[in-house]
């Protein structure tokens, strides 16, 4: 003992306390949450394996074929059905996000009554049933019409719906349908060229060179899947034979980026061209049928259109119509398609019928325009005639289906002002929408992928819907509630018996509804042009804008095709491809009309028009002629027509725009890279395979290939990604920060001058290096080289350093900002194959090993290899250009060997030596030979 | 007997730093505790509910946290190099100062190595880092700069504090021996029963010099480790061979400008004038324009690579970094780091101890500017353009850096009220001497 009285053993047990102070660790005890295993097991249902039922897409009225992934009764992923003769097998971003609607929070769960009251109030279905009669009733004993409202049906609901409206003693007809993908010149335009056939289908696979009228087909215009994947059948056909796309019309959409020629004529004259070409085409001999009288006729009309004045009126070089003229019409069959909305202004009739004749004179209809033979329409209201009724006070009850006529279509506003002399209306609904919430009772249907239905696309493809699981909520099917409200009347004479779902099961036998419907050969018919088409071409005057007037361009966009923008999370968190921006609409400018108005990106425009001003952020683009304003028609509701002059002012500085693009230029470090024909090699860099550790010793090598010269950057894939990986929906705020969540980046460079801006797209996933430069960071072993080639991730072992994001130059990585919720009932839309992760985490594409793992573990199951082609991620298998390939590269024979062997195959960034396991086949752009 | 009246003055000026704290004390302590506070309240939301909170992004995926631990981490250099180094070379001036600057490192390093556990996305995890025996059987990648950064981290805290504390010993035993009480009981206990013996000065001494020379080479190594961070990377303003010098320069820099911003406050509150003389500063200041000089060649060096290198997306980096939307940080620290310390050639700013004051607030500022330079332009300009993005820091990170500050000042506080900011034992040793001297002095004199 020393003087400080600090003995041997008290300094030791001095230390034995603090050191045992010092590992106090707090563990926070997580919830106990237990498993409840099945009592009694249902029949066929093998927990853990998915089984897929087939039904129809009805996101959009193009009817395509959707083959359902259920896993313990519940739908979890859509994918396409590849036996449809309309999609075959793809889905468009718009169907992949049906999960989403599906399972949405906001979702109608019950009947409400809305009309007059601050909030819809929640019914008992009793109550709603008997509230809907005594509505009926009461318009009927008053003498009133009752009215039905309805997306289009061409299906045995329409049927049903118009037999109903027999049965309550109407008039068949009172039924007007609201159609997003109808536009005004159309019909007319097919009345004035053919004597009013049903709209054609177009065979874009068929044709050797397509001309599109501002007809963005890539872009949501028409069948949002049907038209890429023609499009791309031509593109594989062609391309060795220089076939040709010449994109017409004022702004450089992904549809006007995918051709090969983008003219932007002066607005209105778009008409002029087409002219010339058809007066051409008439020059050279119509390849069909033409009375004499009418040739001499259509002759003098088209006498004017020489390519000289159209090049005074078009600004493009008469030399650029007389090459266009020439590559269309010695094409055969060629193809011209639209108008779309964004030429179809003042002359959108006469444009139209100027492509039906251009089309027949080159002898396309019957080849690449197929008219079907079906019979006519059964008479029936068109939206007009039921705002009339409407506004006449003639409708004493209207029902409504999946319409929303208050807001969107054309006469929203008027039916707005004469609403409440409607004295009852019942609105079928998923949501509270503008209509819904005006009506007197909100009667919540099924989402379609719970319900019973068909959908006849044409003459020859017949869908057949059926539920992929049991209802979620106590919803009702609107045709039950129509029958039985019927019965209730005492009216049910000639209705079905029974209900909606056995009426179509009677309708379908079994294997037609495990292959998703009825097809056989279509019935097409034969059309004729009438003597006096010509008087249909005369052109009104197209105003020029002037002092300051900007001219409006409406453009459709994937998101929502032309409308209506719906609150589908999903399809709001996908940015547009050619703007990046999400969660909210923009208007487009050319960088001289901005920088007059003194806009920038990102600042806030006030659109003015006759009647009507919206505010939205601005966004400068190259790509859209100078003097026009552009505007994404499906985001952006309440829109005057195409066409209108408007005027832009600066409302003043916005928040920051949710967007995802970093720069626009690639700055020539040749990313999405470009060759001149299909058969060009693209360079590559000389890059000594250099590596400090020993090669992998790969069992198998997963490697994908995506042709850069079919993808069109339609974001299908993004879509398809976050349903099957459970990717979280960030929102704008969060986007806005650069944290969106997709595991595809859809790359988007806009390259060369102003004057001639090149749109390349370029989606970029996590590339599974064989050098990764993420593996050597991560401190953890986190991602790890995993002897498949791949380059796995253990979420559970991630730390968070996010070093691994840093050192990937391909940006593939994401990291968890926050816990995203899943709010009841979206929580069930997760995939059960794969883990939900947690804050704090990275994550990247995984080339869906979970669909890896099912492949070999069935193939295991079976005794044989896994099969080439067997393993589809779900961007590959949604993809509806048939762009990505995913295969085993070890394997020759494989598909994607096959790809990655093609000269115009490359990978990126090759010179860092990364190894990349995704394969990209470069673009073709033939050179302009102007 | 006048060796013994200094060396009794010299215990009582700095013994009595240690006594009851007044009221700029308190106060000082307390804005460091709210300091803490406010970072501690960022960083509970960040655990509880996540890194939304901070301004990092795709792709700034790293960001200020890690500028600021690069600071402190080259703050903490300072220390080594005036206590080791100058120790090794017999620096004579370093006597003085050295004591806080070895605190300066400890706690530094103290401050440092809470970044890398903060900046985990799951921090909770955060031993996951350290290569323990578990039963899962999972371990480190040894390939990973991080796993180096943790045994260079670790490594240095426990040299240098060990070092801090082997140089405390008979200071401690000096204090040990003023006091009464328990308190007497806590410095025995840390004293380790020292009794100022020959034996104990022999081995003490040898075991000073095996700590010093053990600690100089972590300068170079721990801050060279620190630069592989970001050197083995292949992002490009990040992969390049000379970030090891470059780091460890700045490193030494920013430490030497520190211990000026901390020394002079500190001279002035203790009245240790005799002790920290003009002519330490001037040494100081002159080390400031070496390291300013290496540092300000490293910038020329790396744009001079990108320049003449073939590398499109390097040159386009460096391109934005001087001209981009950092450029107003990229010319702030140009003019903090290489033109302000320029100013020390003069000898009038090297005796004014105000202009060298806000110069050494200027290369501190610029230092911590270089760091938040290198990592978020890098990673904001990199190989896809399409992903470029600009980092900027929100308040939690903000808050964090302010809190870091808090937490240093706390511990710096707290050790000079309970040990000896100047070592005791050398200065009367150095008074002993400088005694012996006059007296040899005197003696040839006669």
């Amino acid at each position: 003992m020393d003087a400080s009285g600090i003995g041997r053993r008290k300094f030791i047990g001095s230390a034995i306390v603090a050191g045992a102070a010092a590992p106090v660790a707090g563990c926070a005890e997580k919830a106990v949450k237990r498993i409840i295993p099945y009592v009694v097991p249902p029949e066929d249902v093998v927990p853990g394996e998915a089984r897929f039922y087939r039904t129809v897409c009805r996101a959009c009225p193009a009817g395509c074929g959707l083959s359902v992934r259920t896993r313990e009764g519940r739908a979890v992923k859509v994918e396409g059905n590849p036996d449809h003769p309309v999609n075959r097998g793809a889905v468009c971003a718009r169907g992949q996000g049906a999960i989403f609607d599906l399972y949405d929070v906001e979702r109608l769960r019950e009947p409400r009554a809305a009309r007059g009251r601050a909030s819809a109030e929640k019914l008992s279905w009793e109550a709603a049933e008997r509230a809907l009669v005594e509505g009926l009733k009461k318009a009927l004993e008053g003498g009133k019409k009752v009215a039905i409202a309805s997306r289009p049906e061409p299906g045995s609901l329409g049927s049903l719906f118009r037999s109903w409206l027999t049965a309550l003693g109407q008039d068949a007809s009172q039924l007007a349908t609201l159609d997003p993908l109808a536009d005004p010149w159309s019909t007319p335009a097919l009345a004035a060229a053919f004597g009013a056939p049903d709209a054609p289908a177009y065979q874009l696979g068929a044709a050797k060179m397509i001309l599109s009228v501002g007809a963005d087909f890539l872009d949501g215009w028409g069948s949002p899947v049907e038209m890429p994947h023609g499009f791309s059948e031509m593109r594989q056909r062609t391309r060795a034979e220089d076939g040709r796309f010449v994109y017409l019309g004022p702004r450089l959409s992904a549809t006007a980026s995918a051709a090969d020629q983008w003219l932007a004529p002066a607005p209105g004259s778009e008409l002029d061209v087409v002219l010339c070409l058809a007066r051409a085409a008439l020059a050279a001999g119509p390849k069909a049928e033409l009375a004499p009288a009418a040739a001499d006729g259509l002759r003098s009309a088209l006498e004017p259109y020489t390519a000289e004045s159209v090049e005074r009126r078009s600004g493009i070089s008469a030399g650029e119509i007389q090459k266009l003229a020439e590559s269309f019409l010695g094409a055969s069959p060629s193809l011209c398609l639209g108008p779309g909305p964004a030429v179809a202004t003042r002359n959108g009739v006469a444009l139209a019928t100027a492509v039906h004749l251009l089309n027949y004179l080159s002898g396309n209809v019957g080849q690449t325009v197929l008219f079907h033979e079906r019979e006519a329409a059964p008479a029936a209201w068109t939206l007009e005639e039921l705002a009339r009724a409407v506004e006449a006070g003639e409708v004493g009850a209207l029902i409504v289906h999946h319409a929303d006529l208050l807001g969107m279509g054309p006469l929203a506003a008027r039916l707005r002002a004469a609403w409440a002399k409607v004295p009852f209306v019942a609105a079928f609904a998923n949501r509270l929408d503008e209509t819904a919430r005006a009506a007197d009772l909100v009667l919540a249907d099924h989402h379609f992928l719970e319900a019973w239905g068909d959908l006849p696309v044409r003459p020859g493809v017949l869908g057949l819907q059926q539920p992929a699981m049991v209802p979620l909520h106590p919803t009702r099917p609107a045709a039950d509630v129509l029958l039985a409200a019927a019965r209730k009347l005492e009216k049910g004479a000639g209705l079905p018996e029974g209900d909606f779902a056995s009426f179509i099961r009677g309708k379908a036998t079994p294997s037609e509804l495990e292959k998703g419907g009825r097809f056989s050969a279509e019935p097409l018919r034969t059309v004729a042009l009438p003597e006096r088409v010509q008087e249909a071409l005369a052109a009104k005057p197209t105003p020029t804008p002037d002092g300051g007037m900007l001219s409006l361009v409406l453009f459709p966009t994937l998101r929502y095709q032309l409308g209506p923008g719906g609150a589908n999370a999903l399809l709001e968190e996908i940015p547009d491809p050619v703007s990046t921006i999400c969660w909210s609409g923009w208007v487009e400018l050319h960088p001289e009309t901005a920088e007059q108005l003194s806009l920038a990106t990102g600042d806030r425009a006030t659109v003015k028009w006759e009647g009507g001003t919206i505010e939205l952020p601005a966004w400068v683009y190259p790509g859209v002629r100078r003097g026009m304003a552009a505007l994404p028609a499906g985001i952006v509701a309440g829109l005057p027509a195409a066409g209108t002059l408007v005027q832009l002012a600066k409302a003043g500085p916005g928040k920051q725009l949710a967007r995802t693009e970093g720069s626009p230029r690639q700055l020539d470090r040749m990313l999405a890279r470009e060759v001149p024909t299909v058969r060009s090699e693209v360079p590559k860099p000389h890059v000594p395979k250099r590596s400090m550790y020993p090669e992998h010793a790969h069992k198998r090598r997963w490697a994908m290939a995506v042709d850069l010269d079919r993808c069109t950057g339609c974001s299908a894939c993004m879509a398809a990604c976050y349903v099957e990986n459970n990717t979280p929906v960030v929102g704008p705020t969060d986007v806005a920060h650069g944290r969106e969540m997709s595991w595809i980046r859809m790359d988007r460079f806009i390259d060369g001058p102003d004057e001639r801006p090149r749109l390349s797209f370029l989606p970029v996933m996590c590339q599974q290096c064989c050098n990764a430069p993420c593996e050597g960071v991560c401190p953890v072993y986190v991602t790890y080289h995993h002897h498949e080639g791949l380059n796995a991730q253990i979420y559970n072992r991630c730390v968070g350093t996010r070093y691994c994001e840093n050192n990937c130059p391909y940006h593939a990585r994401r990291f968890n900002w926050w816990n995203y919720p899943h709010p009841e009932p979206s929580h069930l839309a997760l995939n059960p194959d794969v883990t939900v992760r947690e804050r704090g985490i990275t994550e990247k594409c995984s080339f869906c090993i979970q669909r890896i793992r099912s492949a070999e573990e069935h193939a295991k199951l079976e005794g044989r290899p896994v099969r080439d082609g067997e393993v589809v991620p779900a961007c590959a298998q949604t993809c509806p250009t048939q762009a990505i390939v995913f295969g085993d590269i070890r394997d020759g024979a494989s598909g994607v060997a096959k790809v990655a062997a093609d000269p115009r195959a490359y990978r990126m960034m090759e010179q860092l030596n990364a190894e990349p396991g995704v394969y990209y086949l470069a673009r073709v752009r033939p050179e302009d030979k102007a | 007997m006048k060796d013994t009246n200094a060396a009794t003055a010299i215990q009582r000026d700095i013994a009595g730093t240690l006594g009851k704290p007044g009221g700029l004390w308190y106060l000082l302590f307390l804005t460091c505790l709210g300091m803490i506070a406010y970072g501690g309240y960022w960083w509970s939301k960040m655990l509880t509910e996540g890194f939304g909170h901070t301004g990092l992004m795709h792709p700034g995926m790293w960001g200020m946290m890690i500028s600021s631990f690069v600071f402190w981490v080259g703050i903490a250099h300072s220390g080594t190099l005036i206590s080791a180094i100058l120790f090794l070379f017999r620096a004579k001036f370093r006597t003085a100062v050295y004591r806080s600057a070895e605190a300066m490192t400890v706690f530094a390093v103290l401050t440092a190595g809470l970044f890398p556990i903060i900046h985990l996305g799951r921090a909770w995890l955060g031993f996951w880092l350290f290569p323990y025996p578990n039963q899962r059987e999972l371990w480190v990648n040894f390939r990973s700069p991080l796993v180096w950064d943790v045994f260079a981290i670790s490594t240095y805290l426990t040299v240098s504090a060990l070092f801090l504390y082997t140089g405390l010993v008979p200071d401690i035993a000096a204090i040990r021996d003023t006091l009464k009480g328990w308190k007497k009981k806590v410095y025995a206990l840390l004293a380790l029963g020292w009794r100022g013996t020959d034996s104990e000065w022999r081995r003490y001494v040898r075991g000073y010099l095996f700590f010093a020379a053990l600690a100089t080479p972590l300068v170079i190594s721990v801050h060279s480790v620190v630069s592989w961070d970001f050197a083995m990377s292949i992002t490009p303003g990040w992969h390049s061979t000379i970030f090891a010098p470059y780091f460890v320069a700045g490193a030494i820099l920013s430490g030497v400008a520190m211990v000026i911003t901390i020394l002079v406050p500190l001279r002035k509150a203790y009245k240790l004038h005799s002790y920290v003389t003009g002519r330490h500063f001037d040494m100081l200041s002159r080390l400031l324009i070496l390291t300013s000089l290496i540092v300000t060649y490293s910038y020329g060096v790396e744009f001079f690579m990108a320049a003449y290198g073939t590398n499109t997306v390097e040159r386009d980096l460096f391109i934005f970094r001087a001209t981009g939307d950092y450029k107003f940080h990229f010319w702030l620290m140009v003019f903090c780091n290489c033109v302000a310390p320029q100013l020390c050639f003069l000898k009038r700013v090297r005796e004014n101890i105000a202009v060298l004051f806000v110069i050494s607030l200027f290369v501190n500022v610029g230092m911590f500017l270089e760091r938040f330079n290198i990592v978020a332009t890098s990673l904001s300009h990199s190989h896809d353009p399409f992903a470029w993005g600009n980092y900027w820091p929100a308040q939690a990170e903000i808050a964090l850096y302010i809190g870091s500050f808090g937490w240093f000042g706390m511990w710096f506080l707290l050790f000079l009220k309970v040990l000896p900011s100047v070592s005791l034992s050398e200065m009367k040793e150095q008074a002993a001497e400088e005694a012996h001297e006059a007296q040899g002095e005197i003696a040839h004199a006669a």
